[in-house]
């Protein structure tokens, strides 16, 4: 019995080497066959988080001193800087909420949260601001379905 | 009553008194009052045109157009040489020493430059000394050379890339009073007008000065023309030198000077002042010539430099000092002579003025009107918001999202590969166009319009209208994804006859001219099956897949007809970016943009194209459609595509070939850029080139240029996975080597399979690829073995 489990744990062994050789033998053909053989992504570096951090707190700033405008240039700046930060679309519809777009306010919400990955607590807020801002239309019916997903998220 | 004898008298005497003729005095009376009558209604005419011109718009100023401002923070993916292109087409100048705004200093992986003030729409930049530390090809730190804190972001000042002028080609830029410097003012005084703050507009002792002295040389060698005359002659008058004009010239500078102070006029004097050619571009005033020759604001000239200036108000093109610099140093020698005679400058800095050799800007990459195809696109959406004559006359300043950077690899790419390809297929006259656009903010920031970036004509990237091919079938199938189709769906790839709308039968016809059977819809995507294709459209229905057009943004009415599913729509490269743009960005709207933003001529924001969203097509489904895309590339009509850019980039892309070989599309995005491309000869004939061995090959070298970032697309929270086998169509939960997982929006995969876990969840907790697939199979025996 012992034996025989010893046995297929080596036949796993082999199979999972066999594979993985297997998987770097074609790796390699197809590097190989490619007309350029090094690719030059090798030196892509991630940007500094601080050059849209120190934006995003500017626009912070900005939003609470109520010069919205302000902050929807700081924010747009970020943004090219580094587009799928959801937390920048956030405070993106924060100023379009402020500025009586509430329509956009939501859709910045929206696009917020598709950037959100898991991010729970930017998830509620988005929910939070498109309740507000549905409420500001008057569709209370779509505010009551986000605050329902609020709450169920909480 | 009075008699007939009387009546004759009285009448006699009037007749008398009648014929009686004027005196001399009267006449001479009479003379003078009408020309004085005449002469105030022609000085009231000339004092209309002097304060109509001076109290209205003194000149028309062009709408300058600046490129994105370049964000420099630590990590950039940015060389020294790319930097260093990028500040000479902003004009910087290249010194050893840097100490004035516009000017930086290259030594090695070290850059030292200073900013200059600049108004963005939040306000004032302004200028800052700063020292770049490059490590290869990106930025290591920057730092504020006078305060030495290091910077995590720093915007430079942008490119000017060109203007839209008035037809005479007129640009200056205008300065006020206080931003005109001393020692300019003193020697324009010096040279040519020294009473000037003591004259009355005209100046008789100058006149008589100039008389002696030309009678003296027997020609015309100094002109008695106070800088008030100058001015007159110049705004308002011809250069003709008559005596109507020299009598207008006159009156008109009394008005002048009677009406305005002695400084308004100056600064009218130095901002009108004609100083050179550029081209087609006369180059007026002081602000603008200290651009143009020296690549230095104003108030940043050394003494010979504005000795120079001055000197070639005497004659801007016999004084050139970039044709005639022998003729011109003569001149700078003879004004610095003036300048110090007269006491506008001491005996050291006469000396070193002196000394210095002609100084002119040197080798400058010209950015004006350099990029023609992207400054037509500009103008276009500029003629929505304001007239023409707003353009040419106003001053705007049109701030655009062009990337220089994008610009020039993508203008590189597009002409290096059509000369290959022609060279390679023997075919010519292939003509191309290219837009790239930011992801997910829609910005455009290059266009090609032509093989040749510098040919102003034709611009194909919005002009050239032509079928789409296989480019449309995305909207096929998201419009089926949307209406309950999973990836996994069997779709029969067989010959169809069909209506084709218009009284005729269509049978369309596959790219390799074979059946493939029944399929998985991804595959029918991904290798572009036409029949397959046709298949699902019309079974979704054509009113909902033109539906599906428009919502990706495109606002045409296409005719109805089956043929639309395979491409016969025509469409031009702008328009296809924004149907993908639609579809890089989530499902989002997201208009694409070429202007951020509109200041007036006073730096006051007047327009803002800003950002804007909006969700057309739900987060599962556009899910569901670029996954297929990825697939298209990685294992499809795509497949090429990895000669140029790593299969790890997860690009998503569509090529797309019309009838004939006439058109090579492909259009597709990375992490951070979408790009179309198209090529096609103009006069619609065949170029034999498909979309994978024309347009993508252009895509992939321009991507590949460019360092684009891999594509990781966001799974959203109703995704499921499961297995399929291709071949038999079978969806299960366990892992084959011949098996591809798929994504399926929750709920769709058919009960007697089970979901698996995402592979997003497994690269982040344990890994990716191979060994995911592993761990996965390992669990599930794990799985089966425990049931």
């Amino acid at each position: 019995m012992k034996r025989g489990k010893k046995i297929a744990h080596w036949r796993y062994l082999a199979i999972i080497l066999a594979i993985l050789s297997a998987n770097l033998f074609l790796h390699g053909c197809a590097v190989r066959k490619a007309s350029i053989p090094l690719y030059p992504y090798e030196e892509h570096i991630e940007k500094s988080p601080t050059a849209g951090s120190s934006l995003l707190e500017n626009a912070k700033q900005a939003l609470q001193a109520d010069k919205f405008n302000q902050a929807e240039i700081f924010l747009e700046r970020a943004l090219r800087l580094e587009p799928r930060n959801g937390e920048l679309w956030h405070t993106m519809g924060q100023v379009k909420f402020k500025q009586n777009h509430h329509a956009q306010a939501v859709q910045f919400c929206l696009k917020s949260n598709s950037l959100a990955r898991k991010n729970p607590l930017l998830i509620r807020k988005n929910w939070n601001l498109m309740e507000k801002a549905y409420l500001q239309m008057g569709e209370t019916e779509k505010a009551a379905r986000v605050r329902r997903q609020y709450l169920e998220s909480r | 009553m009075v008699n007939r004898k009387q009546r004759n008298a009285i009448k006699q005497t009037v007749k008398n008194r009648k014929m009686r003729p004027f005196s001399f005095r009267k006449v001479c009376i009479l003379l003078l009052l009408v020309f004085f009558v005449v002469f105030a209604i022609y000085v009231k005419h000339l004092d209309r045109i002097i304060r109509q011109k001076f109290e209205g718009k003194r000149w028309s100023l062009p709408a300058v157009v600046y490129a994105r401002p370049l964000e420099l923070y630590p990590g950039l993916s940015l060389s020294p040489t790319e930097l260093e292109k990028e500040l000479q087409l902003a004009g910087y100048r290249s010194e050893s020493l840097v100490a004035d705004p516009g000017g930086y200093d290259r030594d090695g992986d070290l850059m030292q430059l200073v900013t200059r003030n600049f108004y963005f729409s939040e306000g004032l930049q302004k200028s800052v000394n700063l020292t770049v530390q490059f490590a290869g090809a990106r930025i290591e730190s920057i730092t504020r050379a006078d305060s030495r804190q290091s910077l995590s972001l720093a915007r430079l000042d942008p490119a000017r890339i060109g203007s839209f002028h008035p037809r005479h080609h007129e640009d200056r830029i205008v300065l006020t009073r206080k931003e005109l410097p001393d020692l300019l003012i003193n020697t324009l005084l010096a040279v040519e007008d020294q009473n000037f703050y003591a004259h009355f507009g005209l100046s008789p002792r100058g006149i008589a000065r100039a008389l002696l002295a030309n009678i003296r040389a027997g020609e015309t060698v100094q002109g008695g023309s106070t800088l008030s005359q100058q001015l007159v002659k110049n705004f308002f008058l011809s250069n003709k030198r008559t005596l109507q004009r020299k009598f207008n010239e006159a009156i008109m500078t009394l008005l002048l000077e009677f009406y305005y102070s002695k400084d308004e006029i100056l600064t009218a004097y130095t901002n009108e002042i004609f100083l050179g050619q550029d081209g087609a571009r006369a180059v007026h005033g002081f602000g603008l010539a200290s651009q143009f020759y020296f690549r230095r604001d104003l108030e940043n000239l050394t003494a010979s430099q504005i000795a120079l200036l001055v000197g070639m108000v005497k004659g801007p093109s016999y004084y050139n000092p970039l044709k005639y610099p022998d003729r011109c140093l003569a001149r700078r020698k003879l004004v610095l002579d003036i300048m110090f005679s007269r006491k506008v400058i001491d005996e050291e800095v006469y000396q070193q003025a002196g000394a210095v050799s002609i100084e002119t800007s040197g080798e400058t990459i010209s950015g004006f009107n350099r990029f023609p195809a992207f400054l037509d696109l500009v103008r276009r959406q500029l003629r929505r918001n304001y007239l023409e004559e707003d353009l040419t006359t106003d001053g705007l300043k049109i701030m655009t999202t062009l990337d220089p950077q994008v610009q020039w690899q993508v203008e590189k790419n597009l002409t290096e590969t059509i000369d290959g390809l022609e060279k390679r297929t023997g075919v010519s006259q292939i003509e191309g166009a290219v837009i790239i656009s930011s992801r997910e903010g829609g910005e455009i920031l290059a266009i090609a319009g032509s093989r040749k970036p510098l040919q102003s004509g034709f611009n194909r990237a919005l002009d050239a209208r032509r079928p789409i091919g296989s480019l449309i079938k995305p909207t096929v199938y998201l419009t089926a994804i949307a209406n309950g189709s999973t990836l996994a769906s069997p779709v029969l790839d067989s010959s169809l006859t069909i209506d084709d709308g218009k009284g005729e039968i269509w049978s369309p016809k596959n790219f390799d001219g074979k059946e493939h059977g029944l399929v998985p819809l991804y595959v029918a995507l991904a290798q572009s099956y036409n029949q397959a294709t046709v298949k699902i459209g019309m079974d979704v229905g054509l009113k909902k897949v033109l539906q599906t057009i428009r919502d990706l943004g495109i606002d045409i009415d296409f005719p109805a007809y089956p043929s639309l599913l395979l491409g016969a729509a025509a469409m031009v490269p702008l328009e296809v970016s924004q149907m993908f743009q639609t579809l890089a960005a989530g499902g989002f709207y997201v208009p694409q943009r070429v202007i951020g933003s509109v200041l007036s001529s006073d730096n006051k924001v007047l327009k803002r194209f800003g950002l804007s969203v909006e969700q057309r097509f739900t987060p599962e489904s556009i899910y569901l459609l670029n996954t297929a895309l990825q697939l298209g590339v990685r294992e499809g009509t795509g497949k090429s595509l990895f000669h140029y850019i790593p299969p790890s980039h997860n690009v998503a892309g569509k090529t797309g070939t019309s009838n004939d070989f006439r058109d090579s599309w492909f259009a597709g995005f990375t992490g951070d850029k979408l790009a179309v491309v198209w090529l096609g000869r103009d006069d619609n004939k065949p170029t034999g080139l498909t979309g994978a061995s024309g347009a993508l090959t252009v895509w992939g070298k321009l991507m590949q240029s460019l360092h684009a970032e891999p594509l990781e697309l966001l799974e959203p929270p109703g995704i499921e996975w499961a297995w399929l086998d291709p071949e038999t169509l079978e969806i299960s939960d366990h892992f084959h080597y011949k098996k591809i997982k798929l994504p399926f929006i929750a709920g769709s995969i058919p009960s007697q399979a089970k979901v698996t876990p995402s592979p997003a969840l497994g690269k982040k907790q344990k890994g990716s690829g191979i060994l995911d697939r592993i761990r996965d199979w390992f669990s599930l025996r794990k799985e089966a073995g425990e049931h």
